[in-house]
């Protein structure tokens, strides 16, 4: 699902004043790959980081005519994703098992389907791996910029950091991607 | 390449990534990929979407549907829906010209209605045979349903239908029977297949998406492969498979009698069988099988006789004819959330056809 901004704008206001159930559905499709891939890429966990993705599109429901009030809405819901799933970590004591989980699961995105492994090269899965040993916060930079398209200014609201932090993360990244394919070329 | 010449170009690669890059950087980019080629395998790599697109789309779709079930039961949707003349609420006409083909019925361009559809859980009938382990969901006329079964499966289930299936734990298969008309998207098991029963024909699947439709009233029964893999035998030739591959569509006549122009006509044990391919409308590859999930309506080249009978169907009322050589026009056209009262007011615009509307009947002279 692709919309323009104007396009967005317009669902989102649909939403606000008249309740557009329809319209509602195109914000949902529209944000969900997003949403989803962010609480993933936080949780390795599936069935939560889709529940919290609906929580959140619920609440965009409840807003009503507030909702109009946003300005950014796609900064809002990542933000808003990005806090719950560090709620949800906290709260489950999480934080330790984290650690372990991020070391022992494959990439979250090839997992037992056959035409996935086969739609992604061998570099690209290496490239993968290579992310997902990154540290947390430079991962989070770098997938919000590389995969979700995001400008260093929407990154920088989301994750409440400096643009220079984004640009040393980006650096770290792309350092570490570049030295393990000159690796994988010899 | 000193290690300071390198950061300036991550720096640079990082703003194209964002969008945040201007002209001249980009220029920048260019050049330095010519006076460094080992730096093009990085950015190759950079520059390509890692994710599937149609995958992301279709665990969207799946999320909604889930989703949507979750608002129904908290009752964050309207349900006001038994009566579907509900007071409507008129769009922006500047929105009104978008979304539509239309061909026969001329350019009659509908500003769209907005109508609470009846999709609704609560509409439904779920009957749960504790005895037999049989679960049993009806939708009524003028309501729709979408379920999760058991294994992970979503079937969306059109008006006046009923889906009836066992409890799948107990059984090697996962077998439904279906009257009416259901899309259903099987979650992949190849340990179980998927086995859906119509009374004349056995639909096996392993995991994909499709159409079938089979409604008592209908001359025949129909079923439009989305993707994946079905195969197809009938109950008094079971060993007699057809398979069908994704867009092809599977036509079966239930007494002898007419049949859409055929493509392959296969006669086997006194049973019409046409294979055919599914009806892409000209717009935005909307197809004409599938199309009641997204609540439109989709008529190409059918007689009023028919499409009487699916408006009977979606907006819950009866239709009566009172000249024969009326119900033999044929349409062509999307209806997209209008009001009952807006078709009508369109069916006549094209052909000059009185009706009148007495509550849920109405009578076409």
């Amino acid at each position: 699902m692709k919309l323009s901004s104007q396009e967005l704008l317009y669902h989102q206001s649909k939403v606000a004043y008249y309740r557009n159930e329809q319209s509602y559905k195109c914000l949902f499709l529209f944000f969900h790959p997003t949403l989803y891939r962010f609480a993933l890429n936080i949780l390795h966990d599936k069935s939560v980081s889709e529940e919290i993705v609906s929580d959140i599109m619920l609440k965009v429901w409840e807003m009503g005519n507030k909702l109009s009030q946003i300005q950014y809405l796609k900064i809002f819901l990542i933000t808003s994703v990005k806090n719950a799933c560090f709620t949800y970590l906290s709260s489950k004591k999480h934080q330790q098992s984290l650690s372990e989980s991020i070391d022992n699961e494959d990439i979250s995105t090839n997992e037992d389907n056959p035409e996935q492994l086969f739609i992604y090269s061998e570099v690209t899965q290496r490239v993968n791996l290579v992310i997902a040993s990154l540290p947390m916060k430079c991962q989070m930079v770098f997938r919000l910029i590389k995969e979700e398209g995001l400008s260093y200014k929407e990154v920088s609201k989301v994750l409440e950091i400096s643009q220079n932090t984004i640009e040393t993360h980006m650096r770290i990244a792309l350092r570490k991607i570049r030295m393990d394919l000159q690796h994988f070329l010899k | 390449m000193n290690k300071q010449a390198e950061q300036y170009f991550f720096d640079l690669l990082s703003l194209k990534l964002s969008g945040d890059a201007s002209e001249s950087q980009l220029a920048e980019i260019s050049t330095i990929l010519q006076a460094n080629p080992s730096l093009q395998f990085l950015y190759d790599q950079m520059i390509e979407p890692v994710y599937c697109e149609k995958e992301a789309t279709s665990i969207a779709d799946q999320a909604y549907a889930t989703h949507y079930v979750k608002m129904q039961l908290a009752g964050k949707f309207e349900s006001i829906n038994d009566n579907i003349f509900e007071p409507e609420v008129e769009k922006s006409p500047s929105f009104s010209k978008r979304k539509f083909a239309l061909i026969g019925i001329a350019a009659c361009v509908f500003t769209v209605l907005f109508i609470n559809y009846s999709l609704l859980l609560d509409k439904s009938v779920i009957k749960q045979n504790n005895n037999a382990f049989v679960n049993e969901i009806i939708t009524k006329r003028g309501s729709k349903s979408s379920i999760k079964l058991p294994d992970g499966t979503i079937v969306r289930l059109n008006t006046d239908s009923r889906l009836t299936y066992l409890n799948f734990a107990a059984g090697k298969t996962r077998e439904v029977t279906l009257v009416g008309e259901a899309y259903f998207d099987v979650a992949h098991d190849s340990s179980r297949p998927f086995i859906i029963h119509t009374g004349k024909i056995n639909i096996k699947v392993l995991g994909t998406s499709f159409n079938v439709r089979n409604y008592p009233q209908d001359k025949e029964l129909e079923t439009s492969l989305i993707k994946g893999k079905i195969e197809v035998s009938l109950e008094s030739r079971p060993e007699d498979i057809i398979t069908l591959k994704p867009t092809e569509k599977l036509i079966i006549a239930k007494e002898q009698d007419e049949l859409p122009a055929p493509t392959k006509v296969k006669t086997s044990n006194e049973i019409k069988v046409v294979l055919t391919s599914i009806t892409y409308l000209r717009h935005d590859s909307l197809v004409a099988e599938t199309s009641w999930l997204n609540d439109k309506l989709v008529f190409v080249n059918q007689p009023l006789e028919k499409i009487a009978i699916e408006l009977e169907r979606k907006y819950a009322i009866n239709i009566t004819f009172k000249e024969e050589k009326v119900k033999k026009y044929r349409y062509t056209g999307v209806f997209e959330n209008v009001s009952l009262e807006k078709v009508f007011q369109l069916i006549k615009y094209s052909k000059n056809i009185n009706y009148k509307i007495d509550d849920k009947n109405i009578v076409i002279e």
